[in-house]
């Protein structure tokens, strides 16, 4: 096992690498810093002197890889690519166009995304797993088809439409909730508990129904019919054969995106106003702040990779029949 | 004294498409208290689905009616599904036929036994582990302590099945149902597998019904054997009287569909058996019945009694009680080919996988280890050996789709093969004239225009027909599958066919047809045959020569008769002695105990030495060299030195 993560770890460097040279190559290569400058000045006073001072101010005026007016290893550090690209290997990742530290706004932002995201992944995932199990117990029956009708039509509507319509009713309307917004401490759960509502209500169809498909598969398997031969109850079959086999794709699944938590979701957080990297993310793609925007791109990849080793690991822990070297 | 099961008039009725399937129909059966009841019948003729009702574990749209089912005077239907659940695995236990898909593949052998240790003798913790240690010991399983903690993926298929086997009697049944218990094992597997169940039984006191097609496997476990065909029961009789005398005509064609009893041509059941939604208003087997008369059409036969408690339902019972077994046609084999030199020879052919381990490591599986072969024109070639010995990829290797590590293979002519499971080496979406046409025009063999004609000849000669070019594989059964495979093969008019056990997927009386199939285009084309199979009466059927594998290597080889009347290694010998018999008693002990070391570490010296019955000192050490033992009869053992 050791061996295997040392394994994984030291095949992750090459590919963050190349994440990393690609997203230098769209964002500076393609995209010039005079290019920048220009957009975040606008169209009026753009001289070639305002241009250069703004690249100065935001320390886009070295060269991208190679810097021949440096001394010794300066010339390689002394240039874009090791400044605004390599150095978020250590997690440095400069300034934002306004000036802000982004290691800091990324740490501050995280709660309130972790703060969403962790009980919709948790509740969801019971809920979905409960449902499709549910349906199973009753199928065949007029249940497991009314179960299966909703999913379908759960999942038929889109996402916003739950979003718009959970703020209509429950803080417009009732005025249970508050729309939007966001506080520290003990407030917030009261900001929380309507964006967690609607993302599950949104994530349950389709996740019930794929669940339901995991476990139908299971329960026509032949081991199901020996659990029965020996004279289980049907309760039991479930919980102790078929739900043991079908929640191995479902969680070694699940596993995968746990790290992507950190992320948050970009759609519910920017309606809801919670100040989560969601949010910021579109934040800094409308502004056009490039230095925020490569920041997540590169630690998107990072979790993700975290998320796929996570993903075997859990695989054999959960399947005896895989062993990983 | 009232019998242990007792099953009156029961059915099995399930909604289809279109109408009411069948699979069950007036089903009958009495099991005695240790005593083994036989099922025999074709596959889809219900055998599964009896089993199913009786355990009342039925898919969810079945309907079971029944006028009785009464277990231990226990009337089973009356039962409300709590108290069923307490008779399923407790006083009636039922072991499946594919032991690796009827396990739960990812919960420890311990748990699978334990689970039913609890249910039905309340044991936990140390105690439950304990019986679950003493039912794989008693299911010969050595080091059964350790055993306990295996994954059903590190148990070999014989292991599996025992530990099935160990499952059931965990409730300690008064009935155990046994599914096929035998057929996805190799012969010397399956003996040990009967053995297991004899003895078991007898100091159990268990009866048992086992469902199965292979008549020699009744021959030697039953008390009393049914046969089913088409959802009904046609025959019941005690062995004694059902062995000396099958009635039925159905009985008696899959006796003569058997091979291995030297009668030249195996008889084949034309048709196949009726859909279960079929409805027919006389006997169910009169289309293919050779005997049918005109009111066999009409009415269907009631249950006659032939003598004693050997039961029939056929009209012949009454019109002509007199009716006995036509003397199996003598007609004479076909005169052997004359043989025209070598078409096929391979010389020193070593076959080494490189398996990975881990960054760096790497083994070595030898599969196949230093082998010659020689193929004549228009002979039959069989390669016996159990799973894993390594006969399919000497078959790939001659064909070509393996590159051999060492040795030559010379080939005179085309090389083709065909393979076990029809359905998976056929293209669904491709219409058979299409499949068939498909080799023959990337050689460049089709003549332009003439396509249908050739399509038409090749169905033709298979026995398929004409028609059948313009459908698809899966309008077709297992064993037209298999001669539609036969047909792609001989478009590109091969020397050479290699034949991986083209009938295991097979009933025997489909088998039959296909072995003649194969006979009759050797007869007419010459074409020379490796056929690979573990199956080791078809060899007296099809072979003229045999070459008996184990572990990579040929151990003996010499003409069909010779080896299978003068076996000299060891190992064919045991082959032999495992073939369930149709007439003699069964043995007390099992003829090979264990089963084949893994490829990746072969034993030193003579690689059978670690089971085999003869073993010297010598033999650990020393490689045994071919002895020669009669005219193109040699075997490679130190006892023959
Ligand atoms: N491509 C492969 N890579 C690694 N090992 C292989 C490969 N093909 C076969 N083997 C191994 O080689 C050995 C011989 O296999 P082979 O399929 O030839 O046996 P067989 O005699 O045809 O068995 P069966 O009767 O079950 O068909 C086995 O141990 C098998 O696991
Ligand atoms: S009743 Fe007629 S058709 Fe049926 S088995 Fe007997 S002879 Fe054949
Ligand atoms: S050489 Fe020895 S171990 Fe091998 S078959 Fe002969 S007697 Fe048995
Ligand atoms: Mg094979």
């Amino acid at each position: 096992m050791m061996r295997y993560l040392v394994k994984r770890l030291l095949y992750a460097v090459p590919i963050l690498l190349g994440v990393n040279l690609l997203t230098f190559a769209l964002f500076f290569v393609v995209n010039t810093p005079d290019d920048m400058a220009r957009l975040q000045l606008g169209t009026k006073r753009v001289t070639p002197e305002a241009i250069a001072r703004w690249k100065a101010e935001h320390g886009y005026d070295e060269p991208l890889f190679y810097n021949p007016k440096a001394a010794g290893v300066d010339k390689i550090t002394d240039t874009l690519f090791a400044r605004k690209s390599a150095a978020m290997f250590v997690f440095d990742f400069g300034r934002s166009d306004d000036g802000r530290d982004i290691g800091r706004e990324i740490r501050t932002r995280m709660w309130p995304s972790l703060a969403i995201a962790v009980p919709v992944f948790v509740i969801g995932l019971a809920a979905n797993i409960s449902f499709a199990l549910l349906m199973i117990f009753f199928r065949g029956t007029y249940l497991d088809w009314a179960g299966l009708a909703l999913c379908i039509l759960l999942m038929s509507i889109s996402g916003l439409f739950y979003i718009i319509a959970g703020q209509f009713f429950i803080a417009k309307l009732w005025h249970l909730l508050p729309i939007s917004g966001y506080s520290g401490g003990i407030h917030a759960l009261r900001f929380i508990l309507l964006p967690v509502l609607v993302s599950l209500a949104a994530g349950l169809g389709s996740g019930a129904r794929w669940y339901r498909t995991l476990f139908q598969e299971e329960v026509g398997k032949d081991y199901v019919r020996t659990a029965r031969a020996k004279g289980l109850s049907e309760v039991r079959v479930l919980f102790g054969h078929v739900l043991r086999n079908g929640l191995i794709p479902i969680l070694t699944g699940a596993v995968a995106v746990l790290p992507l938590l950190f992320l948050g979701s970009l759609l519910t957080e920017s309606f809801f106003g919670i100040p989560g990297l969601g949010s910021y993310t579109v934040d800094a793609i409308r502004a056009q702040d490039f230095a925020v925007v490569r920041a997540m791109v590169f630690l998107g990849s990072l979790l993700y990779i975290v998320g796929l080793m996570l993903t075997d690991i859990s695989y054999a822990l959960a399947d005896p029949r895989v062993r990983l070297g | 004294m009232a019998a242990l099961l007792q099953v009156e008039d029961l059915n099995v009725s399930i909604p289809v498409p279109g109408g009411l399937a069948r699979p069950v129909a007036g089903m009958a059966l009495h099991i005695g208290a240790g005593e083994t009841y036989a099922l025999v019948g074709e596959s889809g003729s219900g055998k599964s689905m009896t089993a199913l009702a009786l355990m009342r574990l039925l898919p969810a749209a079945a309907r079971l009616r029944a006028a009785r089912l009464v277990l231990q005077g226990e009337d089973l239907l009356a039962l409300p599904e709590r108290s069923m659940r307490r008779v399923r695995g407790g006083r009636m236990a039922m072991i499946f036929q594919e032991p690796m898909l009827a396990l739960n593949p990812v919960l420890s052998v311990e748990r699978q036994i334990v689970e039913g240790l609890a249910l039905h003798r309340g044991l936990s913790g140390a105690a439950a582990r304990a019986a679950a240690a003493d039912l794989l010991a008693q299911v010969g399983i050595a080091d059964a302590r350790r055993r306990l903690d295996s994954y059903p993926f590190e148990l070999s298929g014989g292991m599996r099945q025992r530990v099935l086997l160990a499952m059931a009697l965990a409730g300690d049944p008064a009935l155990l149902i046994a599914d096929e218990p035998t057929t996805a094992l190799d012969v010397t597997l399956q003996d040990q597998v009967l053995g297991l169940l004899r003895r078991l039984q007898g100091a159990r006191g268990m009866a048992m019904l086992l469902i199965t097609h292979d008549l020699g496997v009744v021959a030697e476990q039953a008390h009393h054997v049914g046969v089913m065909y088409a959802g009904e029961l046609v025959e019941s009789a005690p062995r004694s009287a059902f062995f000396a005398a099958p009635f039925h005509p159905y009985s008696r064609q899959l006796f003569l569909a058997l091979p291995g009893q030297g009668r030249g041509r195996l008889a084949q059941i034309a048709g196949h058996i009726p859909r279960p939604e079929e409805t027919l208003p006389g006997c169910r087997y009169a289309p293919r019945c050779p005997r049918a008369f005109e009111r066999c059409r009409q009415e269907a036969p009631q249950w006659r009694v032939v003598h004693g408690e050997h039961r029939v339902r056929c009209h012949l019972a009454q019109s002509d009680p007199g009716y006995a077994l036509a003397p199996p046609s003598t007609q004479a084999a076909a005169a052997p080919s004359a043989a025209s030199g070598t078409v096929l020879r391979a010389r020193g052919l070593k076959v080494h996988f490189a398996l990975r381990r881990g960054l760096f490591g790497r083994r070595l599986l030898r599969a196949v280890d230093g082998l010659d072969l020689e193929l004549a024109a228009g002979r039959t070639l069989a390669l016996v050996g159990e799973s894993g010995c390594g006969k399919t990829t000497v078959g790939r290797a001659l064909l070509g789709l393996t590159r051999p590590t060492a040795g030559t293979v010379e080939a005179r002519g085309g090389v083709q093969m065909v393979f076990q499971d029809p359905y998976a080496s056929l293209n669904p979406r491709m219409r058979i004239a299409s499949t068939l046409l498909e080799g023959m025009e990337a050689r460049g063999l089709a003549p332009r225009g003439g396509r249908a004609d050739v399509v038409a000849g090749l169905l033709a000669q298979v026995g398929l027909p004409h028609d059948a070019g313009e459908r698809f594989p899966h309008e077709f059964s297992g064993g037209q599958r298999q001669r539609i495979a036969i047909a792609r093969a001989l478009a590109v008019r091969p020397r050479i066919l290699i034949c991986d056990e083209p009938t295991s997927a097979l009933d025997v009386s489909v088998q039959a047809q296909i072995v003649n199939l194969l006979k009759a285009l050797q007869a007419e084309t010459g074409l020379a045959y490796l056929f690979i199979t573990h199956n080791l009466a078809l060899v007296s059927e099809l072979g003229h020569g045999v070459a008996v594998m184990y572990l990579g290597r040929i151990v003996e080889q010499g003409p069909a008769r010779e080896v299978l009347e003068r076996p000299r290694h060891p190992y064919t010998r045991a082959l032999l002695a495992a073939v369930p018999r149709l007439h003699g008693e069964a043995r007390a002990v099992a003829v090979l105990p264990g089963e084949p070391p893994s490829p990746l570490a072969p034993p030193t010296g003579c690689a059978f030495h670690p089971r085999c019955p003869q073993a010297q000192a010598a033999c650990r050490v020393r490689e045994p060299a071919a002895v020669p033992v009669g005219p193109e009869h040699w075997a490679a053992c130190l006892l023959l030195e």
